[in-house]
């Protein structure tokens, strides 16, 4: 039997694209998410889930080498027992699959904030799904291909928009530090967590790997880029906006606007909204993948690459049914709901399986198998 | 609608199928020799086509049906009144009169024609009225033929009677429309409405908003006795506690009417605006004007004065005057509660230099007198500082200068209980200053020209 | 004899139809192909001559009909008894002087010694082989496919009665465009030369820039009415088997009655037919196909054309020319950025134009957006339809001055760009604005160096034109994202085309964006087997010496330095 995923990806690649996926949020909504909770704090927040991060991802990658020809969806089941391991499963597709309609919708709203408000999001949205998933359905060797050639490209433009701002910055707006104490702080390193947590879909990928044993570094340096970025980015918009920040929708496309060097550098917010929409286009395609391999292999189907279009209308539907107006997105993306939910998805598998695997010694065929 | 999108992409990709599949040539089949020539060799293409070129042929069809039906967001360039400043004033029955400067390209661009038309104002000024910002630009329309377009608005000017009623309900417009900047700069207009104040024209340049960013930023780089604030520097002020905002000032000082020489055809102005001072607030309200000597303490204290000119007495010649151009400064404020009160500490550190001499001065015979002028600087800065430190502690009540946000940031603790009864404590406040200056060159010149005293 | 023509041409269809495959090789073989693997051996039995010189003659005649280029000299030798021979070869692509005296001559008056001897068959055939004729290079032929082959190629055919087998004398010679200056790759540095129509020419060239034994050139017969013959071109050791065979596989695939030019093989070869990138490179300097094939690549020549396909070949490459080599690497790697941002700005210069003007005015200064606000007054098209125009009229006009003689089409684009362009903004048409759009979009696309990429980009720079004029900025970063998607997924003979930016590959990033010095350019891509990669000795940048040598002899040895 042919395998269902013939492609190769090299730990680079699997690095930008996860730093790239992370990039999406943090490029559009992450940053008013945690300043709202977390005030002038929210870098300690930020500097508090790299940290928590940086352990699980090296114990994610640990688990994916344990069983290094396997994906999540397939040793799952060995660990849990079948109808468990399913279970867990359809949970980590679904996780991921939601993740890919979140995206979707928040570019699309992106897109709609900021320069584009007439347009019916939903154009943009079937947009964006038609090309995730047309690429997601060239196999996961194309995708990572694709980060890998933009990776450089979306990094100096992310920075660009970090550091041309400097100049409107004050430093001093960070203090005072822990006013409030840390304890406030605390649900608020959820939702950095959930995003810098969403390495997991490494373990979707490690199997694929053309360097396995480059697992956990790739996604040690994964957090730490992803998270640095974050941290910067959180920074100079408290710098430049202080507490007024709270009440920004899109803090990054903010300073971008807010870009103004001499009297000719200015108005480069076009420089954010490419980000975004490469970003967004890898970050779905990557999860969409996940979203067409998994059933693939949940149901042992033959192929997954005619998924892409079916599970390219779920999105669609997912996205436009994933919130009624702004207000409901407030209030989805607190700690106490999105935090938890995506802390416990994809911290809470990783967990349960490891401690599993290292309980009942379980491991996988290390050798190469004959079908690959 | 958006529904039927994707359909003709895949009548485009089945009919090309098709059409490839027609043709006898293409029966060969390629693609089936890619098989085996990857370095690993593996047939992990087999199932992919190139759905992108079709995608895009299909997006691209069904675009220009779109784009030929002028969709959505597509304004043309040409059915746009650019906006550049933005005037704001309260009616009596507390609507909003919204003016603005509306420029004409046609008119702009006239000057380097032929001229074959008639000279023609390159701005229209226009007022319309509403219950809040929104409904008052969208009062426009009713009689502007064009669409009104902002994102180029480089001005928020507040009639004085308007900003002393308070800006806040204005503001919120500007923070959340996607099109105005926080870059614009936010100022006041002194003892007129803003409507009035539009009229103005300036000199050298056609249009009042090139015209007025001139002088801000001429007046903060030249002169020192303004503030340059754009609208987040006072959202910020006006959304973070312990400090208030400030705005710049614009007045209007009404020409005489003079015959011109050496112009042709040349429109007399007669009411060009002039920067100077500035407006504090308190909370969104305006409660007092700074003078020129006030503001250049209030940037003292602020540290942000670029260069100014400074002028003292010359001490080889008393009445005399020295000018030292100030080059550099800055400014840093400490915190502290000494015996239980509030107590900020400023300390002033600047560079300058001698640009204009007068008197008998000679700094080789006397190396003191360099030390002396220094000395004397900082006397000037100490009265311009104590001045507005006066007037705002005493006069006005206003924290412009941010202290209690000094407190926040620095005594966290000390603020939390000084936060509720700031506007008590902060006139009460103790502030000392402490002032270093420092000459560093004296010109192309040494002495002055009078040698003899 | 009708009947037998009739017949010979039935024949003939037939057996060419099954033929085909086995094809090439046949003819005269390179020396030093001694690896390469022998094509299928034993052609169909009745193709081949038979013994009775007349049937022969007769159907070689029937064959070519009534062609008036075809010479048929029967004759017979003067011994006794006489030998029958006929001699075949096409008038004016043989050297008549070579044929007289090299081929009939000796014939006609064998030396006394062999004629005393002479015996039809067998020993005269092996005789006129080895000892008469005066021609460099003579071959056997024992189908008359292969004599049609030699006649064509301006071969003289020999056959001796009772043998059923032929001789054929390399006698060609005929009119050929002489080695000119490369109309579509000039250099301001470099060689001159450049390939012109005849493959043996060509390889000729490539044999005088690579002398050593490892440069291989392979032979194929493609086109059933052209003959055309294909050559392969590689350094063995570095083209790896696996693409050798593949190039080959593909090759053999092709059945067409007539190539023409190495674009029709390259329809037939290239990975993705529905891509609009051209990829496979080709080029018709001597000098950049050594270069390739250097780098472990193979060339594939086609008669009579000058132009050599390069395979594999990756989009980068089709950003450079020889003489980024040629100037020194700063000179080199500047001119090549500046391709770059040319080829980007010839892709999406109009519709991020269009995308600003009617979606994202904001995006401009103030003062640009008045100055092209007043421009755009009284224009009575949108400004997608006025750029979709303008840039509809300069395709027209580039392709009307591209096909008249250069004279007539440098009026052309004087009376294009000048009095329409002027009178249109003056009619108030357009603007100037998009003018200057059109103008420098169509100069950007002229420095790419490859013209077949260049109109890619043209053809792209439509589509983009539509997406941005629909959904502005995000409708050029959707078109954008989908050319790199498919870049990103297109292969060039089993090789990322992208290389080596789309899987990136650091160490071949040398000679990408940037040329870096050759001394720093130790190994050849990862094209090339890694056994093979190392192409120059370590530690060759260049060292002044550690202490300077004086000019005055009287320091010479003084200190030793």
């Amino acid at each position: 039997m042919k395998p269902l995923e013939g492609g190769k990806i090299s730990p680079r690649q699997l690095y930008t694209l996860l730093v790239l996926s992370n990039l999406e949020t943090t490029t559009s909504i992450l940053p008013s998410l945690t300043v709202a909770i977390a005030g002038r704090d929210s870098w300690l927040t930020i500097l508090l889930a790299i940290i928590a991060a940086l352990p699980l991802g090296l114990l994610a990658a640990w688990l994916g080498r344990r069983f290094p020809r396997q994906t999540l969806i397939q040793y799952s089941p060995k660990l849990l027992g079948k109808p468990l391991g399913f279970l867990v499963g359809v949970f980590y597709v679904w996780f991921f699959v939601h993740i890919t309609s979140l995206v979707v919708r928040e570019t699309a709203v992106g897109f709609n904030l900021s320069v584009l408000p007439q347009t019916p999001p939903i154009v943009l949205i079937i947009i964006l799904v038609v090309l995730s998933a047309t690429t997601a359905r060239s196999g996961i060797e194309v995708i990572g291909r694709l980060a890998e050639s933009s990776f450089v490209l979306v990094l100096f433009s992310v920075l660009l928009t970090l550091f041309l701002p400097l100049n409107f910055a004050h430093f001093e707006y960070l203090q005072p530090v822990l006013a409030r104490g840390v304890l406030p702080l605390l649900p608020a390193v959820l939702i950095p967590l959930g995003l810098l947590s969403e390495f997991v879909a490494a373990n979707m990928v490690i199997p694929y790997l053309s360097e396995p044993q480059k697992a956990g570094r790739t996604l040690f340096f994964t957090v730490l880029t992803s998270g640095t970025v974050i941290l910067l980015f959180t920074i100079i918009i408290i710098a430049v906006f202080n507490q007024t920040a709270q009440n920004l929708t899109l803090p990054p496309f903010q300073l971008a606007r807010i870009i103004s060097i001499g009297n000719f550098l200015e108005r480069i917010e076009v420089i954010v909204l490419a980000v975004w929409t490469v970003v967004a286009l890898i970050k779905a395609a990557f999860f969409m993948w996940i979203g067409m391999l998994g059933p693939a292999q949940l149901f042992n189907l033959k192929g997954y690459r005619e998924l892409a279009y079916p599970l390219g209308i779920i999105v669609i539907v997912l996205a436009i049914l994933s919130y009624d107006n702004f207000a409901a997105a407030v209030s989805f993306y607190t700690p106490q709901v999105w935090g938890v939910y995506s802390v416990t998805v994809e911290i809470g598998i990783i967990l349960l399986l490891s401690a599993l695997a290292l309980l009942r010694g379980k491991k996988g065929n290390t050798l190469r198998t004959t079908e690959n | 609608m958006p529904l039927f999108i994707p359909r003709p992409g895949l009548w485009l990709r089945n009919g090309i199928k098709i059409l490839v599949r027609l043709c006898p040539e293409n029966k060969i089949k390629p693609k089936e020799s890619t098989r085996g020539t990857h370095p690993k060799g593996d047939d992990r293409r087999g199932q992919r086509r190139p759905v992108e070129i079709v995608l895009i042929l299909a997006f691209s069809l069904v675009f220009m049906l779109l784009s030929c039906s002028g969709c959505w967001d597509k304004t043309e360039i040409e059915d746009l009144a650019i906006l550049t400043a933005w005037g704001v004033d309260r009616e009596e029955n507390g609507d909003i009169l919204a003016s603005a400067v509306i420029v004409k390209p046609f008119a702009v661009a006239g000057k380097t024609g032929e001229g074959s038309a008639p000279p023609e104002r390159p701005f229209w000024l226009a007022s319309s009225s509403g219950r809040n910002m929104l409904e008052a630009m969208c009062n426009f329309a009713a009689f502007s033929p064009r669409f009104i377009f902002c994102a180029h608005s480089r001005f928020v000017i507040f009639g004085e009677e308007t900003a002393r009623q308070g800006v806040e309900k204005i503001l919120d417009f500007f923070e959340r429309n996607r099109e105005p900047r926080l870059t614009a700069n936010l100022l006041v207009v002194k003892d007129m409405t803003a409507a009035e104040f539009l009229k103005s024209e300036f000199e050298m340049v056609p249009l009042p908003p090139e015209g007025g960013l001139g002088l801000i930023q001429n007046a903060t780089r030249r002169l020192g006795t303004v503030v340059n604030v754009n609208l987040n520097d006072f959202l910020i002020a006006l959304g973070s506690e312990g400090i208030e905002p400030v705005a710049g000032c614009f007045e209007v000082i009404p020409k005489r009417p003079v015959p011109l020489e050496g112009e042709l055809e040349r429109k007399e102005i007669i009411q060009s605006p002039v920067i100077n001072g500035a407006a504090a607030f308190k909370d969104d309200r305006l409660v007092g004007w700074l003078n020129r000597t006030e503001t250049r303490g209030l940037q003292w204290i602020r540290g942000k004065v670029e260069n100014t000119p400074l002028l003292v007495e010359n001490p080889m010649a008393p009445p005399a005057l020295i000018g030292v151009e100030v080059i550099r400064a800055n400014s840093a404020v400490t915190p502290s509660m000494v015996k239980g009160k509030p107590h900020v500490q400023i300390k002033i550190e600047l560079e300058g230099n001698i640009e204009d001499a007068q008197g008998f001065f000679d700094p080789k015979t006397d190396p003191a007198v360099l030390k002396n002028i220094e000395k004397r600087m900082a006397a000037v800065i100490e009265k311009e500082s104590e001045a507005v430190l006066h007037r705002c502690q005493q006069e006005l009540n206003t924290d412009i200068f941010g202290f209690g946000a000094t407190f926040h940031r620095s005594l966290p603790q000390t603020w939390d209980r000084l936060r509720g009864n700031w506007d008590t404590e902060f006139p009460r406040l103790e502030v000392s200053l402490d002032i270093k200056t420092h000459i560093r060159l004296s010109g192309l010149a040494i002495e002055s020209i009078k040698k003899i005293k | 004899m009708f009947w037998k023509s009739f017949l010979g041409k039935l024949f003939f269809k037939r057996k060419k139809q099954q033929r085909l495959p086995e094809t090439g090789n046949e003819t005269e073989n390179n020396i030093l192909q001694e690896n390469m693997p022998s094509p299928d051996p034993a052609p169909a039995a009745s193709a081949n001559l038979s013994t009775d010189l007349d049937a022969n003659v007769a159907r070689i005649t029937a064959a070519y009909g009534e062609s008036a280029d075809l010479v048929v000299r029967e004759m017979e030798t003067a011994t006794s008894p006489p030998i029958k021979i006929a001699v075949f070869f096409i008038d004016g692509l043989v050297i008549n002087l070579a044929v007289t005296e090299g081929v009939v001559a000796p014939l006609l008056a064998p030396p006394a010694a062999l004629s005393a001897q002479a015996k039809p068959h067998p020993t005269f055939f092996e005789a006129a082989n080895k000892t008469l004729l005066q021609i460099g290079e003579v071959s056997e032929a024992q189908t008359f496919e292969d004599i049609f082959t030699g006649l064509a190629s301006g071969k003289t055919a020999v056959l001796i009665d009772k043998n059923s087998r032929a001789l054929l004398t390399g006698t060609e010679g005929w009119k050929e465009r002489g080695i000119e200056e490369p109309a579509t790759e000039s250099v301001v540095r470099g060689p001159r030369d450049s390939f012109a129509e005849r493959l043996r020419g060509n390889t000729a060239l490539l044999r005088l820039r690579l002398k050593s034994p490892r440069l291989r050139i392979e032979e194929f017969q493609l086109g059933e009415l052209t003959k055309t013959t294909v050559a392969l071109a590689y350094i063995q050791g570095l083209a790896t088997d696996k693409l050798l065979q593949e190039v080959r596989k593909r090759l053999k695939r092709v059945k067409i009655d007539g190539i023409l030019e190495s674009g029709y093989l390259e329809e037939f070869i290239e990975d993705e037919p529905l891509s609009p990138f051209p990829q496979l490179l080709r080029s018709e300097r001597p000098d950049r196909v050594a270069a390739s094939l250097l780098e472990g690549k193979v060339a594939v020549f086609t008669d009579g054309t000058p132009f050599v396909l390069l395979v594999p070949s990756f989009l980068p490459e089709f950003l450079s020319t020889p003489e980024d080599y040629y100037e020194r690497y700063f000179i080199g790697s500047f001119i090549r950025l500046i391709r770059y941002v040319a080829i980007i700005i010839s892709l999406v210069l109009p519709s991020v134009y269009v995308a600003i003007i009617t979606f994202h005015q904001e995006m401009l200064p103030t003062e640009l957006i008045l100055s092209i606000a007043s421009q755009r007054e009284g224009i009575p098209f949108p400004t997608f339809v006025e750029a979709f125009l303008l840039e509809l009229a300069f395709e027209i006009l580039r392709e009307a001055g591209l096909r008249l003689p250069r004279v007539i089409g440098q009026a052309v684009s004087i009376v294009g760009v000048i009095i329409i362009g002027q009178a249109a903004v003056q009619a108030g048409l357009v603007s100037q604005f998009m003018l200057i759009i059109v103008a420098l979009t169509a100069v950007a696309s002229f420095a790419t160096p490859v013209f077949s990429l260049a109109i890619t980009m043209r053809l792209l720079r439509f589509v983009l034109l539509i997406l941005a004029s629909t959904l502005g900025f995000f409708g050029i970063l959707a078109g954008i994202y989908t050319i790199f998607l498919h870049l990103v997924s297109l292969r060039s003979f089993g090789f990322p085309y992208l290389k080596p930016l789309g899987p990136v590959m650091l160490s071949d990033l040398k000679d990408t964006l940037v040329r870096v010095p050759f001394w720093a350019m130790r190994t050849r891509p990862r094209l090339v087997a890694p056994r093979d990669r190392v192409r120059q000795a370590e530690g060759l940048k260049p060292k002044p010496p550690q202490h300077r040598e004086r000019d005055d002899a009287k320091n010479k040895g003084g200190d030793g330095a």
